[in-house]
């Protein structure tokens, strides 16, 4: 098992619809330690953390980040903000959380176990749950 | 042993009343490895966590937790935010929570060990000790 993580911003301020998600790839089952979400815009903002209902297809999906340079270098895991099939709505949330509306604002969620991605299933998916901030910057750690 | 979560929106701002709960099911003895309160509104929120005093707390709709690993089975444990018999007002706390009023605001509980959850038909309730947020997020992380 390996580090890797990534950050991505996300601009999409639309409420019920993603934000962004991470999804495995079709050969591994990677572990989601670290979900975090912090305000680039003073835009009070409420998100949702789940799978989604569907498997997404991610366009210009970025691969994660080893976090040690001898370690395979894409990761598989990959995140996008935008998709040709975006993720739908998670049938229940793992985490929800609010956050003022503050630049630096923000929330990190830590999975000590890490939440499992199943390989080329849903994503885990960050989602609108009300007219957000139009600038986020979110990142995630993985173990693959 | 696996590890399950869930999230929920509590909107009952009644003081002295139930806001949510999570009952395990018969012959199960989760553990309440988590839980944690971010305000979405900015009504400053008092509440009171413990084992309820009834013992024949009946959810209605209850959710089962997530598995944070989907291989693992469904969760046995179960959240509601309503009820035909709701729980009452438990007798001793072992946590008393105070929020701010703002968005943004919370309070992250944690119990390395775990907090057995009552198996007598009681639930671990989150109980408004006065008028609270309409709009609390809450999740929980459970070990099962």
């Amino acid at each position: 098992m390996s580090l890797y993580s990534l950050a991505l911003n996300t601009t999409i301020t639309t409420t019920a619809s993603p934000a962004m998600d991470w999804k495995a790839s079709s050969t591994n089952q990677p572990r989601v330690l670290e979900f975090g979400v912090m305000l680039g815009a003073a835009t009070a903002s409420t998100y949702g953390v789940g799978r989604s209902a569907n498997t997404p297809t991610q366009t210009g999906a970025t691969a994660v980040l080893p976090e040690n340079p001898g370690d395979p270098n894409p990761g598989q895991t990959t995140g996008a903000v935008t998709w040709s099939t975006a993720p739908t709505v998670p049938s229940a949330f793992f985490r929800r959380g609010s956050v003022s509306g503050t630049v630096g604002a923000g929330i990190i969620w830590t999975f000590p176990r890490g939440i499992v991605l199943a390989a080329a299933g849903p994503s885990l998916v960050l989602w609108n749950l009300a007219t957000n901030s139009a600038n986020t910057n979110c990142w995630v750690v993985v173990d693959e | 042993m696996a590890t399950y979560s869930l999230a929920t929106q509590c909107t009952v701002v009644t003081a002295s009343a139930a806001t949510t709960d999570w009952k395990a099911a018969a012959g199960s003895r989760p553990r309440l490895l988590e839980i944690c309160l971010i305000n979405a509104a900015a009504t400053q929120s008092n509440y009171n966590l413990g084992v309820s005093a009834n013992t024949t707390v009946a959810q209605s709709a209850p959710v089962n937790l997530l598995p944070e690993d989907p291989n693992d089975p469904t969760s046995q444990t179960t959240n509601a935010v309503a009820w035909t018999v709701a729980p009452t007002s438990p007798t001793v706390l072992y946590r008393l929570m105070c929020v701010q009023a703002a968005v943004g605001i919370g309070n992250i509980h944690t119990f390395p060990r775990g907090i057995v959850l009552p198996t007598t038909g009681a639930s671990m309730v989150l109980w408004n000790r006065q008028a609270n947020s309409a709009n609390m997020n809450v999740y929980v992380v459970i070990d099962e």
